[in-house]
């Protein structure tokens, strides 16, 4: 899942540990946010998208899965 | 508030639990060392008690240094990690000492009968530190 962290941030300029502070959680959890290596809860995500002053629709990118077709022909 | 105190005292009992362990370590080693005469012997067993304590004290000190700068000690993707830590260890265990108990029956590994859960425990333990580690720098 891509995500709008980092460009926000900067946009907000606001360190990692700023928002880390702000969520209530470790800078690690931010850095793997940012990196696209953890899926938040949905609470997280509501708690970064207020912090970043945005929506969890515009923050988080969400893939298409429709798309996908499996070798043996079947929709995801 | 609440959760900042909550985290202290977590630091505090870890320390104290640390301190408890370290002394143990320290005394066994003692004694060990006057009861086999030895130099040489328990070299090994000394080594792997530095570790332990060398690495608690890294622990120990990351915790306090992110809870001085106002991080919490725990969040939600920590929890996620020790709990999928410890359902790994949980069934890998399982089978370190379905093996241990079939190597100790079957292929002669002489093993007193009395330190099998010790070493059960200790498998289990090293299992959760490196699932730790390996979910940790993996991510999801």
């Amino acid at each position: 899942m891509k995500n709008r962290i980092k460009e926000l941030r900067a946009k907000y300029n606001l360190t990692q540990e700023d928002l880390a502070k702000k969520t209530g959680v470790r800078r690690e959890t931010i850095v793997f946010l940012e990196g696209g290596k953890y899926n938040p809860s949905l609470n997280l995500a509501h708690d970064v998208a207020d912090a970043l002053k945005t929506t969890v629709d515009e923050l988080f990118v969400f893939e298409e899965k429709s798309n996908k077709i499996t070798k043996r022909g079947v929709l995801l | 508030m609440e959760n900042k105190r909550n985290d202290k005292k977590t630091l505090l009992i870890m320390a104290v639990l640390f301190s408890f362990l370290a002394i143990s370590i320290i005394f066994w080693c003692v004694f060990d060392y006057l009861n086999s005469g030895k130099k040489n012997e328990g070299i090994g067993v000394i080594a792997i008690a530095l570790t332990i304590v060398v690495f608690g004290l890294k622990l120990i000190k990351d915790k306090y240094d992110s809870l001085k700068q106002g991080e919490p000690l725990k969040d939600e993707r920590s929890k996620k990690l020790e709990t999928k830590a410890a359902a790994c260890a949980f069934y890998i265990g399982i089978y370190w000492l379905l093996g241990l108990s079939i190597a100790i029956d079957n292929f002669g590994l002489s093993i007193p009968a009395s330190s099998v859960p010790s070493l059960g425990i200790a498998g289990m333990a090293i299992i959760f530190g490196l699932s730790y580690w390996y979910f940790s720098k993996r991510g999801e």
